[in-house]
Formats: C-alpha cells, sequence, structure tokens
C-alpha cells in the first residue's frame, strides 16, 4: 500500500477528530479512533521534521511528459533581475 | 547651364500636385504626441512628433466625431491617414481618418473594455472562486524560469512546508508567445498533469509587460482550470485581469508560496490542537460512558435484582388470579347449571343423578390444582434460584464425574501406568527405544530396566531366543 501523503493524513485526522465527537460511538471504536490519530499525529510530526520539499521542472510536450531536479541557479546579487 | 529640349517644364502647382499624388498612395498607422493643437469648427490642425521629427497634420470634423479619443495636446496617440501635400503652400502633411490613444493609454484602455465585457459573462465572479486545499501534496508553478519569481516562490515554499512537492512548468511571461505558453501550461497540467494547486507568477512589469495577464486567453485558461489557480504578480500595485479570475490573488510570488502552503509552525499548532480535541473527544466519550454507567447503575433494578422481575411477575400474578376467578366463576355457574341439571336427572336413571355431586367434587379438585400451580409460579425468586443453582451444580458435578473418567481412562492408555500394573520396560544402556526381543541384547551387555518407580541398571547373564517371552 502506497504511504499515505501528508495531506491524506490531515484529512484523516481531521475525519478522527470530528468522529470522535459524536455522541453514539461504541467506546471500543473510539479507543481505536484515538489510538490512530495519535499515531497520525506523530507520523504528521516526523515528516515535518524530516522532510524536503522535492523541486521539479515539467518539460517537454502534452504526450510526452518528463519532470527534471530543479536548482535554483547561483545567487546573482540579493536582489536578483526582474523578470 | 543648358536644359535639355526634351525635358518638360512644369508649373510649381504640377509638382505639387504631382507630389501630392504619389504621396496618396500612403495609407498608413503612425505613433506620435499631438502638440501644436489649433482646433478649428470644421477641422482641426496638429503636429505629430516623436524625438527625432514632426508631422504636421490635419483631421475633419467627421473624422473627429468619430474618433477613439479626443485630441489634447501631449497625448500620445496612434493615427492612420493618408499623406498628401497642400499645394497651394507645398506643405506635405497627413489628412488623418482615426486617432487611438497609444501605448499605456490604449492598453488601458483595451484592459477596461476586456474588464467590463468579462465582469458581464460572470468570469470575475466571487462564487465561482473555489477554497484552496490546506495541504497541498503537489504544487504546480507556471512561470519563467529565470528571474526572481521563480526564486521567491521556491525559495518561500520549501522553507515554510516541506512535505510537498513542486513542479515547475518554464514559460515566456512576456512578449511574443507568452500567452500560448501559459494558456498552454495550465491545459497541460491540468490534462496530463495533476497538481493540487497551481501558481502564476512573474516579477512586477510596465502595463505592456503584463498584456498576457490582461489577456483574455488567459483568464478564461484559469477559468477552465478544474485546478484552483493562484496568482502572483509583480510589486505592480494595479490588479491584472487574470488576478481577477484566479482563485486567490497574491500581490507577489512570495505572497503566492504563503498563500498556497501553510508554515510548518501552524502545521505544528494545528497538530497540537488535533492532539488536544482527539484526548479532549475521548474523555468526553468515557465520561459519557461513566454518567451513563451510574445512571443504570443507580436504577432500583440493578440496587435489587428481584426487581428486574417484578414487573413481569406483578403481570403473570394478575393474570394468574383473572384465569382462576374466571374458572372458579366458571365452575360455579356450571354447577348451578347442575343443580338445574339436576332436577331434571332425576327423572334418569339412578348413576346419573349424582352428576351435579360428581361435577362439583371435579370442580373442588381443579381448583386446588390451579392455586397450587399459581402459588409456584408466583412463587420466591430466591427459591427458585436455589433451585436452578442445585440443579446447575448437579450438571456440573456430573460433567465432572466424566472428566475424572476420562482423565483416568487417558491416565490407562500412558505406558507408566502399565508400569504401575507391575510391568517394566528394558532398553539398551543409554537408549530409551524397549527391547522387545531377546536377540537383540548378547549375554554380558548392560541394559537398563524402568520400573513403576526407579530404574535398575542390570548385565545380561545370559538368554533365551523365542516367540513370546512368558
Amino acid at each position: 500500500m502506497a504511504e499515505r501523503t501528508f495531506r491524506q493524513i490531515m484529512e484523516r485526522l481531521e475525519i478522527i477528530a470530528t468522529t470522535l465527537e459524536k455522541e453514539d460511538l461504541e467506546l471500543e471504536e473510539g479507543l481505536r479512533l484515538f489510538e490512530e490519530g495519535v499515531n497520525l499525529v506523530r507520523e504528521a510530526r516526523r515528516r515535518l521534521a524530516e522532510a524536503s520539499a522535492k523541486v521539479e521542472k515539467l518539460l517537454g510536450s502534452m504526450e510526452d511528459l518528463v519532470t527534471e531536479e530543479f536548482l535554483l541557479e547561483a545567487e546573482e546579487g540579493e536582489e536578483g533581475r526582474e523578470t | 547651364m543648358r536644359r535639355n529640349e526634351e525635358e518638360r517644364v512644369y508649373s510649381v502647382g504640377e509638382v505639387n500636385r504631382m507630389a501630392d499624388s504619389l504621396l496618396q498612395e500612403l495609407v498608413i498607422w503612425v505613433e506620435g504626441e499631438i502638440s501644436n493643437l489649433r482646433p478649428y469648427p470644421q477641422y482641426a490642425f496638429f503636429s505629430l512628433s516623436d524625438e527625432e521629427a514632426v508631422l504636421p497634420c490635419i483631421m475633419f470634423r467627421e473624422a473627429m466625431d468619430g474618433a477613439a479619443c479626443e485630441l489634447r495636446e501631449g497625448v500620445g496617440v496612434l493615427a492612420r491617414g493618408r499623406l498628401g501635400v497642400y499645394v497651394k503652400r507645398g506643405q506635405y502633411r497627413m489628412n488623418v481618418y482615426e486617432v487611438q490613444e497609444a501605448g499605456e493609454g490604449r492598453l488601458r484602455r483595451e484592459f477596461l473594455r476586456l474588464l467590463r465585457q468579462l465582469s458581464r459573462e460572470g468570469l470575475f465572479d466571487e462564487r465561482l472562486k473555489r477554497p484552496l486545499p490546506p495541504f497541498p501534496d503537489q504544487v504546480g508553478l507556471i512561470t519563467s524560469l529565470e528571474g526572481a519569481a521563480v526564486r521567491d516562490v521556491v525559495t518561500n515554499l520549501t522553507r515554510r512546508f516541506p512535505c510537498c512537492r513542486l513542479v515547475i512548468r518554464g514559460v515566456r511571461v512576456q512578449g511574443e508567445g507568452a500567452v500560448e505558453d501559459i494558456t498552454s501550461a495550465i491545459r497541460l497540467f491540468n490534462e496530463a498533469y495533476p497538481v493540487d494547486i497551481l501558481i502564476l507568477a512573474r516579477g512586477g512589469g510596465s502595463l505592456e509587460d503584463l498584456q498576457p495577464f490582461n489577456s483574455e486567453e488567459v483568464v478564461r485558461a484559469i477559468r477552465a482550470s478544474s485546478i484552483p489557480v493562484v496568482t502572483g504578480v509583480g510589486h505592480e500595485p494595479d490588479l491584472t485581469l487574470a488576478d481577477l479570475a484566479a482563485d486567490y490573488r497574491a500581490s507577489t510570488p512570495t505572497g503566492a508560496a504563503e498563500a498556497v502552503v501553510p508554515s510548518s509552525g501552524e502545521v505544528m499548532a494545528l497538530l497540537r490542537s488535533r492532539e488536544a480535541s482527539l484526548s479532549a473527544g475521548l474523555r468526553r466519550r468515557l465520561q459519557n460512558l461513566e454518567r451513563e454507567f451510574h445512571l443504570l447503575a443507580g436504577r432500583r433494578s440493578f440496587t435489587d435484582p428481584r426487581l428486574i422481575l417484578d414487573q413481569p411477575r406483578q403481570r403473570l400474578a394478575d393474570a394468574e388470579v383473572g384465569m382462576v376467578a374466571s374458572m372458579g366463576k366458571f365452575l360455579e355457574r356450571e354447577s348451578a347449571r347442575a343443580g338445574d341439571y339436576a332436577k331434571l336427572l332425576a327423572r334418569y336413571p339412578r348413576e346419573y343423578r349424582d352428576l351435579p355431586g360428581r361435577i362439583r367434587r371435579e370442580a373442588g379438585r381443579l381448583l386446588t390444582a390451579f392455586g397450587a400451580w399459581w402459588r409456584w409460579r408466583s412463587g420466591d425468586v430466591d427459591a427458585r434460584q436455589r433451585d436452578l443453582k442445585a440443579a446447575a451444580q448437579s450438571l456440573l458435578s456430573g460433567q465432572e464425574g466424566r472428566l475424572r473418567l476420562a482423565a483416568s481412562r487417558l491416565e490407562a492408555l500412558s505406558p507408566l501406568a502399565v508400569l504401575s500394573r507391575g510391568y517394566a520396560i528394558a532398553s539398551r544402556r543409554g537408549e530409551r527405544r524397549p527391547l522387545l526381543d531377546s536377540s537383540e541384547v548378547e549375554a554380558g551387555e548392560e541394559i537398563d530396566v524402568r520400573l513403576h518407580r526407579g530404574k535398575l541398571f542390570c548385565e545380561v547373564k545370559g538368554k533365551e531366543e523365542g516367540e513370546g517371552g512368558e
């Protein structure tokens, strides 16, 4: 199974938090959700701390797309040029 | 200097007319600034000038009435007209048919026209604005690969939120091909490379530079995008039409990056509050359960279990009383009628004469039986519990007996149990496999003999071959 994305983690957390507030929840289910939620919070924290954003450029045409790592060119003076 | 005889001599007027007719071929657009304006009722004289030169012009009333802009001193215009010569003075000039404001003025006018048209169509409607996903996994960026805009977005986005991927499509953002590049990049992401959100960015610039962002094509491409679009255009205070069409408008590329992803700090704070709400949710759940439990536990049915049975038992008892009563009535009625019958029966043989007495006795018996049954049904719960317990115990002890029996049978099958009956097992020294045949050992060999309790270490003195060791 593919790893959950950060967004999916946050969406699941939201659902869990809302469900836990419902009155008609069985205790067993509540405990299970609580545990899942706590694990998701832990996972999200870990990713925030460890992940680093990927930057790529998209090349080619509609039929034939490739991505390639994008590196910022060396700073040419702090101000840079306007486009 | 002599003139050639063949050469024709022209009059001044002829020359000027000739020049006029040659120039009249040229109907052209000229850009320049209006100066030296002299308006008259039926026409106006003015000059178009730029840094290099001056062009005298005349414009007639009917052309002025249909003109897209007023003639004003110092205004840059695009003028279309026919060149010619004023024969009388030999003065070269342009007869202007139409004028438009040039440069910024023209662009601004075009901007306002499109703004009005596209607003009427509802393309800038607030209701069309889509919410931005709070934690995008993939962000698309459409901008020039060079310059400050791309750097601003990349730096801010990666610094703020590390849990995402930024995919950049490089485009021309001004001049020729820019509109085409931008619209096809928006389509590209939508059709072939779906991301969660798109940023359309460029650095600031003049109105001319921003022209692609004010084009109808880009506006329509933004609205046709099924991916939400955020614009971040320059440091200009002016809005572009692309800004108006976008789902969210940031005033700079940096602002766009900030609008699109949360900062790690914000996410951490959100996680803390999520965590708190998880605990709060569970705690509330537990408190509710506890309250429910106390409510239930406080009910009399639980403090006195017999009360659970109270209601049904009451109903049963009522029903039974009713039954006994009506049975009694029935029997009484019947015996009364039997009395009546008796009179009739008196005329019949003797065995029938006793019928009313028999019925009365029968009724008495029935009433007694009913009474007993009723007392049993409504009898003491504790007494019945005792009965149940006794029954359960006898059942259990039956099972226990069977278990003991089964265990003893199992024991009987164990070889060790056989030893307890006086048999012994012999095996070669150090081996566990029992000896079955005397031929397996030689005289003088050492063997072990296992008894019910303990072991003997023996030496074979002699042996006898044969069937059965008896």
